[in-house]
């Protein structure tokens, strides 16, 4: 038996009962089919474990596309009051700023159709991915120091991108109050050869065309059409962000005690927001997510020039524009307004997207009627989504919604379940060419490892945490 | 405690590479501190990871000089990347305390930690 109160057809609730140490409840949005995955995999019991953390607000929080995670599951959403709640590295992850970014264009499918395999080539060649790869920008360390304070920024000021690109980048690609002194010597060795790199694991860069769309006034504000091409970015702050979790994590396990804190993991090791570690692993924090945005600007310009020379086509032939670029791995301090009062709080974002609602001022002018742009990648076979934040979401679960397909299969187990077969050869009769750096990396990221994002994003759809815009299927994909 | 942490070593870097094909042909010496058994197992292997990414570093084994419930000393054994030779498996970004336990057994001591990959 599982203590899961169902609410209504996509909202769960863990009640406070359920175990000792719960503030407050768990909320799971999900419907009948995803919540049996939840039960299966135990994830419902890390909601209820975050719900312990001091000075949450109203619920802890778990997306459709929730699962087991170090501590933390993965989906999840906790937003602690900044007066007297606590920050917690594991409520934002090893890879800090994880997120995702997707860029449109003027290519038609149907022109580009025969030339698929070159273009996957040629951005396989330009960008490096996964294990042990080198980035093309080797950094001083004054560089170093001026990327974690500028992030996208400092990308764009060499001649690598636009103030427009900028401008669709949440945050605008650079979280102030970033503080590069509170970043350790092996953070920065770590993130020293790897600005411009994908990274292993469930990272990547896709090609893809607009195969639906659902919303045909936002899909208008995108520049997104049925048929065209677009590019989708997957990557994070590499081993200087992990650097920077592993830190404070050791930081935080080690002071919990002196601010009378026992929780039932010691991933979840928190401190207060107010105290000086605390106040060091947000500027660390913001530091590393400022690594990732100038990582995924590095990552969009070398693409968008691999794509242009393999064509060769002229900027203004492919105009490609950054449609928005999402951080799904982060805590950010945000105003809500819980029980009618206006409240500043820490919310954490693990594997989840903020979606913030039409009107919100920290949304550019083109997106202000819409919406924010949530991106949605599903597994490397099927499709991904284009989302908008709604008023609903950010009443409901401060501004937030999914963030990906959420998987099914651990690493092993996938790797067990394709044992002797080829994926890649699978794909390519689907249409789908891949290139990755290993057999097994593909395998650990084969379709059946992940739920239907189809699935996932019906249920944040119904939940109104977020509208749908748009459908977009892959091409081609490279993986680190 | 010796062979505990010894052996957690060689986990880790069979991980990465196939354990057979890494020559023993220079030393580094690696120190870690925590508070307790759990917290030391896993800065020791945070620092051997450290030493694996920012050095290219792959170990073959490794010797445990000193240890204490809250401190390590160890000489490992090992050779930088030749990526003629050696192909990363598996890139291991960080050890977590997840679920992570230390133990005495009466067969000895016994550990559990979780990587992310």
């Amino acid at each position: 038996m599982h203590p899961l109160i169902q609410r209504s057809d996509y909202r769960w609730e863990i009640p406070t009962s359920f175990q000792p140490g719960m503030l407050v409840p768990g909320v799971i949005f999900a419907n009948k089919t995803l919540i049996e995955a939840i039960v299966r995999d135990r994830a419902y019991e890390q909601v209820a474990n975050t719900a312990c953390l001091p000075g949450i607000v109203k619920a802890a929080y778990a997306m459709p596309d929730i699962h087991f995670g170090y501590g933390f599951p993965i989906g999840g959403v906790v937003a602690t009051d900044l007066r007297d709640g606590v920050v917690s590295p594991g409520g934002v992850g090893f890879d800090i700023n994880c997120g995702v970014r997707l860029i449109a264009s003027r290519l038609r499918r149907d022109e580009i159709a025969t030339k698929v395999p070159a273009l996957i080539d040629a951005l396989y060649q330009s960008v490096s991915t996964g294990v042990g790869s080198e980035g093309a920008i080797k950094l001083s360390p004054r560089e170093e120091r001026d990327v974690l304070r500028k992030g996208a920024q400092w990308v764009v000021e060499r001649g690598m991108g636009s103030k427009d690109d900028l401008a669709h980048t949440e945050a605008g690609g650079c979280l102030d109050e970033a503080d590069p002194d509170a970043v350790s010597a092996r953070a920065y060795e770590r993130g020293r050869r790897q600005l411009g790199t994908v990274g292993s694991g469930n990272h990547f860069i896709e090609l893809q065309y607009v195969d639906q769309i659902h919303d045909a006034a936002a899909a208008e504000a995108m520049g997104l059409e049925a048929g065209a091409v677009t590019l989708m970015i997957h990557s994070g702050s590499r081993g200087l962000g992990h650097q920077v979790c592993t830190d404070y994590l050791a930081t935080m396990d080690r002071a919990m005690h002196r601010y009378g804190i026992s929780l039932p993991d010691r991933q979840l090791a928190c401190v207060p927001i107010a105290s000086n570690e605390g106040r060091a692993y947000l500027g660390a924090m913001r530091a590393a997510a400022n690594y990732a945005w100038a990582n995924r600007q590095c990552l969009m310009h070398w693409a968008q020039e691999a794509l242009m020379k393999a064509l060769n086509a002229s900027p203004r032939d492919v105009d490609f524009r950054l449609i928005y670029d999402v951080a799904h791995n982060i805590v950010k301090i945000e105003e809500h307004t819980v029980d009618g009062i206006r409240r500043r709080l820490a919310v954490h974002r693990k594997g989840a997207t903020r979606a913030f609602p039409p009107g919100h001022p920290e949304l550019p002018a083109v997106y202000q009627a819409t919406g924010q742009p949530v991106i949605i990648p599903g597994d490397m076979g099927r499709y991904s989504f284009v989302l908008t934040g709604t008023a609903h979401g950010m009443d409901e679960a401060f501004g937030s919604s999914c963030h990906g397909a959420g998987r099914m299969m651990s690493r092993s187990a996938a790797l067990k379940a394709t044992r002797g077969r080829s994926v890649v050869e699978e794909l390519k009769r689907q249409g789908v060419i891949v290139r990755g750096a290993t057999t097994d990396t593909v395998r650990e990221e084969v379709p059946e490892a992940y739920k239907d994002v189809a699935d996932v994003v019906d249920v944040v759809a119904h939940a109104g945490l977020a509208s749908i815009v748009a459908r977009l299927k892959p091409l081609g994909v490279i993986k680190g | 405690m010796e062979q505990l942490f010894a052996a957690s070593a060689q986990g880790l870097f069979s991980l990465l590479v196939d354990p057979s094909l890494v020559r023993p042909t220079k030393q580094r010496s690696v120190t870690a501190d925590a508070g307790d058994p759990v917290g030391l197992l896993i800065a020791f292997l945070n620092e051997l990871l450290y030493v694996h990414e920012s050095e290219d570093f792959l170990m073959a084994s490794a010797a445990i000089t000193a240890v204490s419930p809250t401190r390590v000393e160890a000489v490992l054994s090992g050779e930088t990347i030749d990526p003629k030779r050696h192909r990363v498996q598996h890139h291991v970004k960080a050890v977590t305390y997840h679920r992570a336990i230390v133990e005495q057994t009466a067969s000895g001591w016994r550990a559990t930690v979780i990587v992310d990959v």
